[in-house]
C-alpha cells in the first residue's frame, strides 16, 4: 500500500481497531479519558489567562483577583503532566500485541512511514474524540458552577470560544506525538520485533538538578532584594527541582534497585529488584509522578504554617480565602496521585503481559502467585521509596531554609511530620494500586500462557 | 553397491593391497554390510582387466606374497567421474514398508495395528542406534553411520504418520 | 517397577475444544517416556495434567500415594516446586536473571539461603557445561545455552520427575541433541523419571518407552514383536 495514502489507509485502520485485542479495547478509552482530562485543565489554564480585571470576593480570590490568576492558570497546567504521564504509559501497555500486528502489516507490504501514520491515524481519533469530550465538558461544568455560586457577571469569566478549537489541536497534537514516541520501535523490521530497547542506563548527571534546585531556592530565600531577586529565583528553584525529581527518578529507582539486589535475601527481593534493574525507566515515568505530588504535598506544608501562625497570632479562624485555597491545592494533589496511580495499574498491566511467559513458567515451576504478588509489591516499594523521599527530602530543605531565614523547630518538626506523611501516603497509595492489579498476575501465571504463540 | 568405486577411491591415496583395501572398506563405512574378501579380488580383476588400476608391486614380508594396486591415470578419471555424479534419489527402505502398508489395506488386514507395530519396531532400532552413537568412543565414523540410519528410519516414521492421517483417505479409495 | 505417576481416564477441554479424552498412563520411578504424537494432539496437556499445572475435568492422577487431581492449588504448587522439574520449550527464563540467578531462584523458594543456592546455581551449570554462562543474562546466550541454563533450573532441586515440553524444539538438531543427551545422562545418573512431550521421533527414540498420543487420545506403544 505504498504511496496509497489515507484512502487505503483509513480503512485499514477501522479494520485494525475492529479485530483489536481485550486489552487493546480497553486501553481506546483510557486514551480517550486522558485527552478529555488534558483538554479540560489546559482550558481552565487558558480561561484563567483570558479574564480581565480583580473583583474582590471574600473566598475566590484565585479566581478573581489579577495577581493569583497566572498561578491558578499554572497549577491546572501542571495538572496535564500526570495525565501525559498516563497518556504514554495507557500507550505502552499493548505495545507488545500491537507490534506484533504492525509487524505482520510491514510484511504484508506496509512501508515504515504507513505504519506511524496508522498509530497517528489511531491517535488522531482517540484524541479528537477525548478532546470534544473535555472542551463540552469544561463549558457545561463551568455554566453549572457559576449557575450554583450565583456568579452575575458570567460574560467575564466564562471561556470564550475562539480558544477551543486551539486547545484541542494541542490536545490531538500531544496525543499524535506520544503515539509516535510509543510506536518508534515498530518500524524497524518487519520480521523481527525488539522487546526491549537497550537503551544505556539512566546516568548519574540526571541527579544534578535536584540539588541545583535546593541550592537555587535557598539562595532566592536568602537574598535580600526579595521582589526583584528572590522570588525569581526562589520559583526558579522550585521548577528545578520538580524537574529534577521527574528528570532523576530513574537514575534513583537504579540505585536503590541495585542496592536491593545486592541485598536481597529473599527470591521475591531479587526477582523485583533485577526486573527495576533491567528496566528502571519504566518504573520511574509513574513514580516521578508520584514524587512530584510528594512534593508538592509537602511544600504546600510551610505555607500551611504560615497561615495556621498567622491565625494563632489574630486570634481568629482561618481565612476563608486560605480555606479553599489549601483545599484546591490538596484536591489537585489527591487528582495526580490518582492519575499516577492509575498509570501505575497500567504499568502493572504493562510488565505482566509482556513477561507473560516467564511468569507463567515461575509458577508452573512451583513458585506461589502469592509469592508472585509479594514480588510486584516490592517492586513498587523499591522503586517509590527513594524518589518519594528524595522529592520529600528536596522539598522541604528548600521551602523551609528558602521562605524563612530564621527557622524555628516547631516548623521543621511540622516539614518533618509532613513529608514523612507524604512518603508514607505515596508509598502505601502506590503498594495498595499493586494489590488490587494483582488481577493480572493471576491470569499472567495461568498455565495458558505457557502455550508456544 | 558400487564397490569398484569405493575401491577406486580407497586407492587415490596411495598403492594398497587387497586385504588393506578390505579393512579400510569395513572400517570407513561401518554400518555397511562388511566386505567379503573374495569380492575384493574379483573387483580388482575386473578393474585391472578394464584398466583402471594397476599392479604397482609385489612384496613379500615374511608371509605370503602380497600383490599391491595402484590407480592408472583411467582409474582417476573414473573416480573424479563418479564422485561427481549424484546419487539417483530413490525410495530407500520404504519401499518394502510400502508395499506392505498398502498390501494390508488391499487384503483388509488391520493397517493401523500394522503401523503401529511398525513404529514401535523402528522406534526400537533407533534406540539401539542411539546407545551405539553415544557409547564412550564411538569413532565419528561410527557415529555418523548411526545418524544416516537414525535420519532414515525417521523418514519412515514421519511418513508412516502421515498414513495414519491419510488412512481413511487411502481406505475409501481402496474400497471403491 | 513401581508407578510414580499414574493417569487414569483423564479428560481436559479447553471451551469446546476436548483436547484430552480418557488418556490412561503410567509412569514408573526413574523412567524415561516419551509422549509424542502430530501437533495440537493434546500432548502439552496430558504433560500439564500430569505435572499438576492443570487440573483435569474427569479422571484421577496419582502422585505415588498422592491424589493430584484432589489437592488445591497451594499443595499442588508446594508439590511441583519440591517432586518437580519442568523444562519449556523456550526456556521460560527470567529475562532479568543472571542464568546463575535463573538456577538460584526457584531454590531459595524452596528455602535454600541465598549464598547456598547461588552456589548450587554454579555447580549445576558447570555439571550441564554451562559454566561460562552464569554472570549473563537469557538475553546473551544462545538458544542451545538458555535450555542447558532451563535444564539445570529443573534439576537443580533434586525432583522425582522431570517434564519436559519439546525442550529441543526451538534448536537444531546438534545443540538440541547435546541438551537432551546431558538432561537424560543427568536424570538417569540419580534415577529421576523423565516425561519427555516431543514430535521429533529421533528425540523420542532416546526415552525407554512411547506414550503416542492422536487426537486427545493416549496409547502406549505396542510390544515390539520381531
Amino acid at each position: 500500500m505504498t504511496g496509497s495514502g489515507f484512502r487505503v489507509l483509513l480503512p485499514v485502520a477501522a479494520m485494525l481497531a475492529r479485530g483489536a485485542s481485550r486489552p487493546e479495547r480497553r486501553r481506546r478509552p483510557l486514551l480517550v479519558g486522558c485527552s478529555a482530562l488534558a483538554t479540560f485543565f489546559l482550558l481552565g489554564a487558558v480561561n484563567q489567562l483570558l479574564i480581565r480585571g480583580t473583583t474582590v470576593t471574600q473566598w475566590a480570590g484565585l479566581v478573581s483577583e489579577e495577581d493569583l490568576r497566572p498561578g491558578t492558570a499554572l497549577g491546572l497546567a501542571l495538572l496535564v503532566v500526570p495525565v501525559l504521564a498516563l497518556l504514554h504509559q495507557a500507550g505502552r501497555v499493548t505495545q507488545a500485541a500491537r507490534e506484533r500486528r504492525l509487524a505482520a502489516l510491514r510484511l504484508a507490504g506496509a512501508t515504515p512511514g504507513d505504519v506511524r501514520l496508522l498509530g497517528a491515524v489511531e491517535a488522531v481519533r482517540a484524541g479528537t474524540a477525548g478532546a470534544v469530550i473535555g472542551s463540552l465538558g469544561y463549558v457545561a461544568a463551568q455554566r453549572i458552577a457559576m449557575a450554583v455560586l450565583h456568579v452575575h457577571d458570567t460574560g467575564r469569566y466564562a471561556v470564550p470560544l475562539w480558544p477551543i478549537p486551539l486547545v484541542v489541536a494541542v490536545v490531538v497534537a500531544a496525543a499524535v506525538v506520544t503515539s509516535l514516541r510509543v510506536s518508534r520501535r515498530v518500524v524497524v523490521s518487519p520480521v523481527r520485533v525488539t522487546r526491549r530497547a537497550s537503551r544505556p542506563a539512566p546516568a548519574a548527571v540526571t541527579l544534578i538538578l535536584l540539588p541545583l534546585g535546593v541550592l537555587v531556592m535557598v539562595v532566592g530565600g536568602q537574598t535580600q532584594d526579595v521582589d526583584k531577586v528572590g522570588v525569581p529565583l526562589f520559583y526558579l528553584g522550585g521548577a528545578l527541582t520538580a524537574v529534577g525529581v521527574a528528570a532523576g527518578a530513574g537514575r534513583l529507582i537504579l540505585a536503590s534497585a541495585r542496592l536491593a539486589g545486592r541485598w536481597a535475601r529473599t527470591p521475591e527481593t531479587l526477582l523485583a529488584a533485577r526486573a527495576l534493574e533491567a528496566d528502571p525507566r519504566a518504573a520511574s515515568r509513574t513514580m516521578a509522578v508520584v514524587g512530584l505530588v510528594v512534593a508538592g504535598g509537602t511544600g504546600s506544608a510551610v505555607i500551611e504554617w504560615d497561615v495556621l501562625q498567622q491565625a494563632a497570632v489574630d486570634h481568629a479562624g482561618v481565612d476563608l480565602f486560605w480555606l479553599v485555597s489549601i483545599g484546591s491545592t490538596w484536591l489537585g494533589l489527591l487528582f495526580a496521585l490518582l492519575v499516577a496511580v492509575t498509570a501505575l495499574v497500567v504499568h502493572q498491566a504493562e510488565v505482566l503481559l509482556e513477561d507473560g511467559r516467564s511468569t507463567a513458567a515461575l509458577a508452573a515451576a512451583g513458585v506461589p502467585v502469592a509469592a508472585l504478588r509479594r514480588t510486584a509489591l516490592r517492586r513498587t516499594i523499591i522503586a517509590a521509596t527513594p524518589v518519594c523521599a528524595a522529592a520529600a527530602l528536596a522539598t522541604a530543605v528548600g521551602m523551609a531554609a528558602g521562605l524563612y531565614t530564621s527557622a524555628s523547630w516547631g516548623l521543621a518538626a511540622w516539614m518533618a511530620a509532613r513529608a514523612l506523611l507524604m512518603v508514607a501516603v505515596a508509598i502505601a497509595s502506590a503498594s495498595a494500586v499493586t494489590l488490587v492489579s494483582n488481577r493480572f498476575l493471576t491470569r499472567a501465571a495461568a498455565p495458558d500462557r505457557l502455550r508456544a504463540e | 553397491m558400487s564397490t569398484p568405486q569405493i575401491l577406486l577411491a580407497l586407492l587415490a591415496e596411495r598403492p594398497k593391497h587387497g586385504y588393506e583395501l578390505k579393512r579400510e572398506h569395513d572400517q570407513r563405512l561401518p554400518g555397511a554390510k562388511p566386505l567379503p574378501y573374495g569380492q575384493v579380488y574379483s573387483t580388482l580383476a575386473r578393474l585391472e582387466r578394464d584398466g583402471f588400476v594397476a599392479v604397482a608391486d609385489v612384496v613379500q614380508e615374511g608371509g605370503p606374497e602380497r600383490t599391491l594396486y595402484r590407480l592408472t591415470s583411467d582409474g582417476s578419471e573414473r573416480l573424479r567421474t563418479w564422485l561427481a555424479e549424484t546419487e539417483p534419489p530413490a525410495p530407500y527402505v520404504g519401499a518394502a514398508l510400502f508395499a506392505r502398508v498398502i498390501m494390508a489395506l488391499v487384503a483388509g488386514g488391520d493397517a493401523r495395528a500394522a503401523l503401529d507395530r511398525q513404529r514401535a519396531a523402528h522406534l526400537e532400532r533407533m534406540r539401539e542406534l542411539n546407545r551405539a552413537k553415544t557409547v564412550p568412543g564411538a569413532s565419528a565414523a561410527e557415529v555418523l553411520a548411526a545418524e544416516f540410519a537414525l535420519y532414515h528410519l525417521d523418514a519412515d516414521l514421519r511418513w508412516m504418520e502421515l498414513a495414519v492421517r491419510r488412512l481413511t483417505d487411502l481406505t475409501e479409495e481402496m474400497s471403491r | 517397577m513401581s508407578p510414580l505417576l499414574r493417569a487414569s481416564g483423564v479428560s481436559k477441554a479447553f471451551g469446546r475444544t476436548r483436547a484430552l479424552r480418557d488418556a490412561s498412563v503410567t509412569i514408573g520411578a526413574g523412567e524415561v517416556v516419551a509422549v509424542s504424537g502430530p501437533s495440537g494432539a493434546g500432548k502439552s496437556t496430558l504433560l500439564h495434567c500430569l505435572a499438576g499445572i492443570l487440573v483435569p475435568d474427569a479422571g484421577e492422577v496419582h502422585y505415588g500415594a498422592t491424589r493430584l487431581d484432589e489437592l488445591d492449588e497451594n499443595a499442588r504448587t508446594r508439590l511441583r516446586r519440591e517432586a518437580f522439574g519442568i523444562v519449556f520449550q523456550f526456556g521460560g527464563l527470567v529475562p532479568e536473571l543472571t542464568a546463575a540467578e535463573n538456577v538460584a531462584v526457584p531454590l531459595m523458594f524452596g528455602g535454600l539461603s541465598r549464598a547456598k543456592a547461588a552456589e548450587a546455581a554454579r555447580e549445576w551449570l558447570e555439571r550441564l557445561g554451562a559454566g561460562d554462562c552464569a554472570p549473563l543474562r537469557p538475553g546473551e546466550l544462545s538458544g542451545g545455552q538458555v535450555q542447558r541454563v532451563a535444564v539445570a533450573r529443573a534439576l537443580a532441586h533434586g525432583p522425582e520427575v522431570v517434564f519436559a515440553d519439546e525442550p529441543t524444539g526451538a534448536l537444531d538438531s546438534v545443540a538440541g541433541e547435546e541438551v537432551l543427551g546431558s538432561l537424560l545422562a543427568e536424570a538417569r545418573g540419580r534415577g529421576t523419571a523423565v516425561v519427555l512431550v516431543t514430535h521429533d521421533n529421533r528425540v523420542a527414540a532416546y526415552a525407554d518407552r512411547e506414550i503416542v498420543v492422536r487426537d486427545g487420545v493416549a496409547a502406549e506403544s505396542p510390544a515390539v514383536t520381531r
